[in-house]
């Protein structure tokens, strides 16, 4: 300390020049280091940010792959890209994913084991990237079995079923019924099968009738009143079907009552109909194959038949659509899916109506788009379906689950019914049939997520 | 006697003849400024990055932000609200750049961001679609201004435009969309409004699927039960 001071003293009694460049040199270092720290932040505080971007860029990639991966297990559960798959996003970020089988408890995937017997469970591992920054996520997904069209054996309504007397089932073949709201009867009840329904919270009774089941005295053979734990589910028919129904053709025929829309004109006339639908006691016969219709009016005493021919295996399936469908341009038409101003047939019932041999009810099958958002009580109104003014007799399967299915009078139906709401102003008499009466869902199995997680570096899972 | 001394020296340094030079303070003087304006440019320099990477940090955070938000709506209203307008048709910059026929009803989107790549077509649903378009303005105040809102972006600290485009997927991977939309893809673009860098716009894609969610799934009923070691739980989705 004493030297240092000497020096200093000696230095300033010197004069000695020089001295104030040593401190402002001093003071530029000082500076220049203190810049040099801010750049260095500042250069970091850039890359950081960049790699934020990167990092979310490759999240939004992997979760894209899973996506993908889920779309292609549902869509096109055979092809290539149902196990495994890549590819690139707009902003340059890629993925690549595989999907796994889990096949117990143990088997390592983001959330839990489901506890339910029959399904299927797999994980998808998806890795995106950007700018060399990788993030991979994890999904565990379960495979359910598609719900039937028609699940119950006889007739099903997702809102209410009204009728009168109520005939179900014959001597031989049981046939239930079921439904997710009330069942209302106004006299006697015939029954061989179930009779299921759920109760939902909040009603006060799932079913009312004048005399209740026991001391009904038309009450014969089984007669279960088995209430649901759950609702009632029917199957969905996939979107597509509506959406490719009304974008394929608008040919009408001559009769402006029905739209022929999207059917391909039949070379033989009597493929395509057989007498006209604006008269009275005419009968529509259709050879197998696929229909979309916006609606059909028809007359009185008129009827709809299959016209099955030598070598012809395909049923008639008819599709009705409403201004409710998706890609529909069912403008004006299709208030009503059918409409008759008389009794009304579909199918054949009998060798003595024309048809012989009497096919099997699941030869014809009609589907009804209905009104999904509008249909949802005891209403006819909202719920654009099958209406009858006066008899309404069917040999068929019928899947309308948002429309209305009255018949002015009574009903006799053999086949399955799911329908929004049933109602007859008589007997409705439903018979399912021993052979027929439950066509196959077309799905196949449907996989929902379950669980989703991102995989973090200290994550030791079997995927990550 | 040191500091005696050196206060001594000191004064005599100061008031003697043998003090410093004006050649000395000149130069001084002059070494200092250099050296002042160089530290006053890096620091210009380095605060333009630091704001910049500011901005990009919340360029990145609101462009997840906006896709998760859409991530979550129901599948269905997973479209544009309205139609996007093409803005600029010569500035690869701005978002709208790579749209398409827009104002026609085929409005559709150069997804990949190459103006000679395949477009999509934009999802549009004015009924249910709750995807608006863009640009939405994000602003982030600075501390001190009180008057920041996106309405008044003079004296915010970060101006941001936010698009989000939803297009329906036509892969050739999947054949299956080869001619109808099936799973949708959704494209933030954020893009800082205000001054200064980055001048490039954040891009975050990704897909969505269908059965990604909603009510249709049953693995949402609290009737699915889970197993949690060898406890049973309700299933959380």
């Amino acid at each position: 300390m004493h030297a240092l001071a000497s020096r200093l003293s000696r230095r300033l009694r010197g004069g000695e020049s020089g001295f104030i460049m040593i401190v402002a040199v001093l003071v530029l270092a000082i500076l220049l280091i203190t810049i040099t720290a801010v750049t260095l932040a500042a250069k970091n505080n850039t890359a950081t940010a960049y790699h934020t971007e990167s990092a979310n860029q490759a999240l939004a990639a992997a979760d894209a792959g899973a996506q993908a991966a889920l779309f292609r297990l549902n869509n096109a559960p055979t092809s290539s890209g149902a196990s495994s798959g890549s590819g690139t996003l707009g902003n340059g970020a890629t993925y690549s994913y595989t999907v796994s089988t889990l096949s117990s408890q143990s088997s390592a995937c983001t959330g839990l084991w489901i506890n339910t017997s029959g399904i299927n469970q797999d994980c998808i591992t998806s890795t995106g990237t950007a700018n060399g920054v990788s993030q991979t996520v994890e999904d565990r997904i379960a495979g359910y079995a598609p719900a039937n069209l028609f699940p119950i054996n006889g007739l099903y309504s997702n809102f209410g079923i009204s009728a009168c007397s109520l005939v179900i089932g014959g001597s031989s073949t049981p046939t239930d019924i079921g439904s997710n709201g009330s069942i209302s009867l106004c006299n006697s009840l015939t029954m061989t099968g179930n009779m299921k329904y759920y109760l939902g919270s909040g009603a006060s009774a799932p079913y009312c009738w004048n005399n209740t089941c026991a001391q009904n005295n038309g009450c014969s053979g089984t007669c279960v009143m088995a209430q649901q734990t759950s609702a009632i589910a029917a199957g969905a028919l996939s979107a597509t079907v509506w959406t490719n129904a009304y974008t394929t053709g608008t040919a009408n025929d001559s009769n402006s009552l029905i739209n022929w829309g999207g059917v391909a004109q039949p070379t033989s006339s009597d493929d395509w109909m057989v007498g006209n639908s604006g008269n009275n006691n005419d009968t529509i016969q259709l050879p197998g194959g696929v229909y979309f219709f916006c609606g059909i009016t028809l007359a009185s005493n008129d009827q709809i038949q299959y016209e099955i021919e030598a070598g012809d295996t395909s049923p008639v399936q008819i599709y009705i659509g409403s201004t409710s469908g998706p890609g529909s341009d069912c403008s004006s038409a299709g208030s009503t899916a059918i409409n008759n101003s008389g009794p009304l047939t579909i199918g054949c019932t009998s060798t003595s109506s024309g048809c012989s041999p009497v096919e099997p009810s699941d030869d014809i099958q009609i589907y009804v788009y209905g009104n999904p958002t509008g249909c949802t009580a005891t209403s006819t109104s909202s719920c654009p379906g099958i209406t009858s003014t006066n008899t309404f007799t069917a040999n068929a399967d019928i899947y309308a689950p948002f429309s209305a299915i009255t018949g002015q009078n009574g009903w006799t139906l053999t086949g399955a019914i799911t329908a929004g709401y049933v109602s007859s102003t008589n007997t409705m008499t439903i018979n399912f049939p021993a052979t027929g009466g439950m066509p196959a869902s077309s799905n196949s199995t449907t996989f929902y997520p379950s669980a989703h997680g991102v995989c973090q570096n200290n994550y030791a899972s079997a995927g990550c | 006697m040191t500091i005696r001394s050196t206060s001594r020296a000191l004064r005599h340094a100061l008031t003697g003849e043998a003090g410093l030079t004006l050649y000395e303070v000149l130069v001084a003087i002059l070494v200092l400024a250099v050296g002042l304006m160089g530290v006053y440019a890096s620091l210009g320099t380095s605060n333009g990055a630091i704001a910049a990477g500011e901005r990009q940090a919340a360029m990145a955070q609101v462009g997840q932000q906006t896709l998760q938000s859409v991530e979550l709506l129901p599948y269905a209203s997973i479209a544009n609200s309205s139609e996007p307008v093409q803005t600029s048709t010569t500035d690869a910059t701005n978002p709208t750049y790579y749209l398409t026929s827009c104002g026609s009803s085929s409005c559709s989107y150069y997804w990949s961001l190459n103006r000679s790549g395949t477009a999509e077509q934009i999802a549009y649903d004015s009924t249910n679609g709750k995807v608006a378009p863009g640009p939405t303005t994000v602003v982030v105040p600075d501390p001190n201004a009180t008057t920041c809102a996106s309405t008044n972006t003079s004296k915010c600290r970060i101006v941001l435009s936010v698009y989000t485009f939803v297009t329906n997927v036509t892969s050739a991977e999947d054949s299956a969309c080869s001619t109808t939309s099936c799973y949708k893809r959704v494209t933030v673009a954020v893009k800082n409004a205000g001054k200064g860098p980055p001048y490039n716009p954040v891009y975050v894609s990704s897909f969505v699927d269908p059965k990604g969610g909603g009510s249709s799934n049953p693995l949402t009923s609290s009737s699915t039960q889970c197993l949690d070691g060898t406890t049973t739980v309700v299933c959380t989705h």
